[in-house]
């Protein structure tokens, strides 16, 4: 016990612990806590925004992180990877804590070199027994653990032939070591060997079929491979077990687009929608994905499931006029007159009146109304300073092909004050639908 | 000062106490008006305690008060009134942290507070371990 707390202080000894948390009130029972570990050589430092934790991260390197999951905005998380840069894992301790237990949430954080993720509110105790535990861990690594921080430390410093001994070494200690196949597997890896790579992870899953690293490192070698139909298999199995991070989301709407199995899209759409934080490119995958889906099954002229997918894509652009123009053509294409006035209506009333809607508008208003009701409306249109390059063409089509030839030409005119470019174009369009010169 | 607390509680994802309105008992004055939807955020948890923070600068309390409001417990919303003395009141910057000691509660229902805390923790314990595996 004497060993362990002395070990405990020597861990400690001069270092810096940086707690990054938002509230002065948890700021306090942090500080509390770790008064109680009676380590009075350890420089504790209170910091409330991102900005100011960066700095003191690169400044005093901290051995110890604790800090918030989400900091006016900012992640902790990335806190976590910039201590990475100054010590190797089994020399430092990194700890989320947050007001969000969502199982996505964890789940990134455990993703993460995080060695504990405490939910608030926390009891003084519970806080105490979880950082000595994390410590413990670190302090006292068991001979497994060692093998697999020696060769994490060789990997860390490319030499991959040492780190594959160390690990090949650990495989050796216990009777399942799963964790030792990954980190073989992502040395095989890093040394472009895919098919090792990939035998290092189906040998942890033989020892635990479940093993959620192993399962990454295989799906993630099978998407760079562009093998999707095998990567896709795995996704039931993570989906089943583990609460997808955004990261993991978004690899999955890739892998279902390029294997085209697009069946299982609105449950991928309701994982989305548990988050609660997306990323961008989440949200643009994931809207990309739904809309290809809707075509495919287009195609497939299975209405019904496409136009349930594209209402899930423009769900999750929030109804995004310029998405929404894109849907619509499509179903215009596929004849799915209904369907184009439905979604027409679909449009954000804050879109409504606005140049792009209007274009939209005069596209859909086209495409259903008979072409007598539809010139005066053309007229008026073309000269409202809104219609596209797109929308001038289809006009100057419309008089053409009525032998408004005159009332065509002035609409060129104005057509090409704004869009030089289609000069040509139109004056062909007009030739072609126009009345046969004489 | 004696004060009167209605704590109605959100067990969900975001599971922490929700305090809609901070009453003096005595003088039946508001001591915090709380907009709608607005949240005082619970620090800590203990046993027989409870630390939350109120957004705004205040005078040291040290009182016996009475909190009351809701526990969300398996799905329910479960009406409660505890007493409890403050032990301490700090200000940070526009925040003060109150500590309170419970005195005359359902030691039952606290209990079950607690323990939907610790399952959630549980919970999020057995996703991380699993996503490390460490084995």
């Amino acid at each position: 016990m004497a060993d362990q707390k002395s070990a405990m202080q020597a861990f400690f000894e001069n270092q810096t612990c940086l707690v990054v948390e938002t509230s002065k009130s948890f700021q306090a029972s942090i500080h509390q806590c770790l008064k109680t570990l009676d380590l009075p050589n350890l420089n504790v430092i209170l910091i409330s925004k991102y900005e100011d934790a960066v700095k003191k991260i690169e400044e005093l390197k901290p051995r110890i992180i604790i800090t918030e999951y989400d900091l006016d905005g900012q992640k902790g998380l990335a806190l976590v990877e910039l201590q990475q840069k100054h010590f190797e894992d089994q020399s430092r301790i990194s700890i989320v804590i947050s007001k969000n237990s969502s199982d996505s949430v964890v789940a990134e954080a455990a993703e993460e070199q995080v060695d504990s993720f405490i939910l608030k509110p926390f009891s003084p105790d519970d806080f105490r027994k979880k950082l000595v535990a994390v410590i413990e861990r670190k302090v006292n690594p068991s001979p497994y653990s060692q093998k697999i921080k020696e060769g994490r430390q060789a990997f860390s410093s490319k030499d991959y032939e040492k780190a594959k001994l160390a690990f090949t070494q650990a495989k050796s200690l216990i009777d399942k070591p799963a964790l030792a196949c990954f980190y073989m597997g992502d040395s095989y890896r890093a040394l472009t060997q895919t098919p090792e790579a990939l035998a290092e992870f189906k040998e942890g899953r033989k020892y635990n079929p479940l093993h959620y690293k192993c399962l990454i490192g295989e799906f993630e070698i099978l998407v760079d491979n562009k093998d999707y139909n095998r990567a896709y298999e795995l996704i039931p199995i993570l989906i089943k077990n583990f609460p997808l991070t955004p990261r993991r989301l978004t690899q999955v709407f890739i892998a279902a687009v390029f294997s085209l199995k697009f069946d299982y899209l609105p449950d991928y759409y309701e994982q989305l929608l548990k988050l609660d934080q997306r990323s961008p490119e989440l949200i643009k995958i994931a809207s990309v994905a739904l809309f290809t889906g809707g075509k495919w099954y287009l195609q497939k002229q299975d209405l019904k499931h496409a136009c349930d997918l594209f209402e899930k894509a423009l769900t999750v652009v929030s109804r995004d006029i310029t998405f929404l123009d894109q849907v619509i053509a499509e179903l215009m294409k596929a004849n799915a007159k209904a369907e184009v006035q439905y979604f027409f209506g679909r449009a954000q009333p804050a879109d409504i009146g606005t140049p792009a809607y209007n274009r939209l508008s005069f596209k859909v208003d086209e495409y259903i109304l008979p072409r007598d009701a539809m010139l005066e409306k053309a007229r008026k249109f073309a000269f409202s300073d809104e219609a596209s390059a797109d929308n001038f063409k289809t006009i100057v089509r419309m008089f053409a092909e009525a032998g408004k030839i005159p009332m065509a030409e002035s609409i060129i005119t104005k057509a090409i004050a704004s869009n030089p470019e289609i000069r040509q174009e139109l004056y062909d369009i007009l030739k072609k639908y126009g009345p046969p010169e004489t | 000062m004696v004060g009167h607390f209605v704590f109605p509680y959100y067990f969900e994802k975001r599971g922490s106490m929700k305090i809609v309105s901070v009453k003096n008992l005595n003088t039946n004055e508001e001591l915090l008006k709380l907009e709608k939807g607005q949240t005082l955020t619970i620090v800590e948890l203990g046993k027989q305690s409870i630390i939350f923070e109120i957004p705004l600068i205040s005078q040291k309390f040290y009182s016996k008060i009475l909190l009351t409001g809701t526990f969300h417990i398996k799905g329910d919303d479960v009406a409660f009134q505890f007493i409890g003395k403050i032990s301490n009141s700090e200000n940070y910057d526009n925040t003060t942290r109150i500590s309170v000691d419970l005195t005359q509660y359902d030691k039952n229902l606290w209990v079950q507070n607690l323990e939907v805390g610790r399952d959630k923790q549980d919970r999020a314990d057995r996703i991380f371990r699993s996503i490390k595996g460490e084995g």
